[in-house]
């Protein structure tokens, strides 16, 4: 296995509920596992449900990008490392990885913008001081690493010379 | 011939849905994840183009999503209970796979906003699956004359505004 140079603060595996008629993890249980290394960024910046329930905020998903790179089945052991890719005053730009972590290939990323927000209200809520310092000291040491090639992607047919046809999620 | 082989109007698909209470947590958000479930429930779209159960089950084919990009337009306004519509435009397709947009908008009567206010949406690649290798395989000619027939209808839409996205702050 090899390190990887983002955070790796979150793992977990697939769980029998997670499986559709296809037999394999479904779709939006991708996203759900990715909302949970989410969690595990906040907490890890000092942005825990405690502390945001006391002030009545949410980190809310405003626009996601999932690639879904191979599959995995039910028990499958699961790895989850973090980029940050931004972050302003109250809005955060992350890129997650998925991989199998028992023959060790990428099976999915998540890219997503998510927005700090009142629960009352709706509007946006700038970060505690700490967490934006803790986010942009993180933001600070990723930008200066390869920026993944699965970010930045836009959803689409791409019509190259006999065009990929990989096996799929 | 159908109708859509005659070259008749077949129009957006459109399906009434219910963002079920046990999709929203204890804050009442809806969590993206539920989102996701709530668009890969699919649309009239599959039949239309004979991506049926039986063609499934008979042909050992299936689909998988290798893609996806969502947009919320608004984080916490939905409400449980909400009725919703989702439409579904086919954008693109080529011999293997398509590529279609969702959208999520209030029903009639909906409590966090006007009806047809667009709410999310769900932009996706989907993969045609030969299930005995679990890898892309070619349509029939007859679903993908069914596809360039649903294409030619659904281009007088334009191209929505959420799709070719890329996430970024």
């Amino acid at each position: 296995m090899t390190e990887s140079p983002h955070l790796e603060i979150h793992d977990g595996h697939v769980l029998p509920e997670w499986i559709d008629f296809n037999g394999h993890m479904n779709v939006a249980f991708y996203v759900l596992a990715f909302e949970e290394a989410t969690e595990a960024l906040a907490a890890h910046v000092g942005l825990s449900p405690d502390r945001m329930e006391a002030a009545g905020t949410t980190l809310a998903v405003v626009e996601g990008h999932v690639t879904y790179d191979q599959e995995v089945m039910e028990g499958d052991p699961l790895r989850f490392t973090t980029l940050v890719a931004g972050v302003d005053a109250h809005r955060l730009h992350v890129f997650h990885e998925m991989f199998q972590n028992r023959d060790h290939f990428l099976s999915s990323t998540n890219e997503l913008l998510l927005a700090h927000i009142s629960l009352e209200s709706g509007e946006p809520v700038p970060f505690p001081d700490d967490v934006k310092a803790a986010l942009e000291e993180i933001a600070h040491q990723h930008a200066a690493l390869p920026r993944p090639d699965k970010m930045g992607r836009v959803v689409g047919i791409r019509r190259k010379p006999a065009a990929a046809a990989g096996g799929g999620a | 011939m159908s109708a859509a082989e005659a070259g008749e109007p077949i129009g957006l698909f459109e399906r009434d849905d219910t963002l079920e209470p046990r999709w929203f947590d204890a804050k009442g958000r809806l969590r993206a994840a539920h989102l996701v479930e709530v668009f890969d429930r699919f649309s009239g779209m599959v039949a239309h183009v004979g991506l049926t159960r039986e063609y499934r089950k008979e042909n050992r084919r299936s689909t998988f999503v290798v893609e996806a990009h969502f947009t919320v337009a608004q984080p916490l306004t939905a409400r449980p209970g909400e009725r919703v519509k989702i439409t579904t435009q086919l954008i693109d397709h080529d011999a293997k796979k398509f590529h279609v947009l969702h959208r999520m908008s209030r029903g009639e009567g909906s409590a966090g906003g006007k009806a047809g206010e667009s709410m999310a949406t769900y932009e996706i690649v989907i993969f045609h699956v030969d299930m005995e290798n679990r890898r892309s395989t070619e349509m029939p000619d007859w679903m993908q004359a069914r596809l360039a027939a649903l294409k030619a209808d659904h281009d007088r839409y334009g191209r929505p505004q959420e799709a070719g996205r890329k996430v970024g702050l």
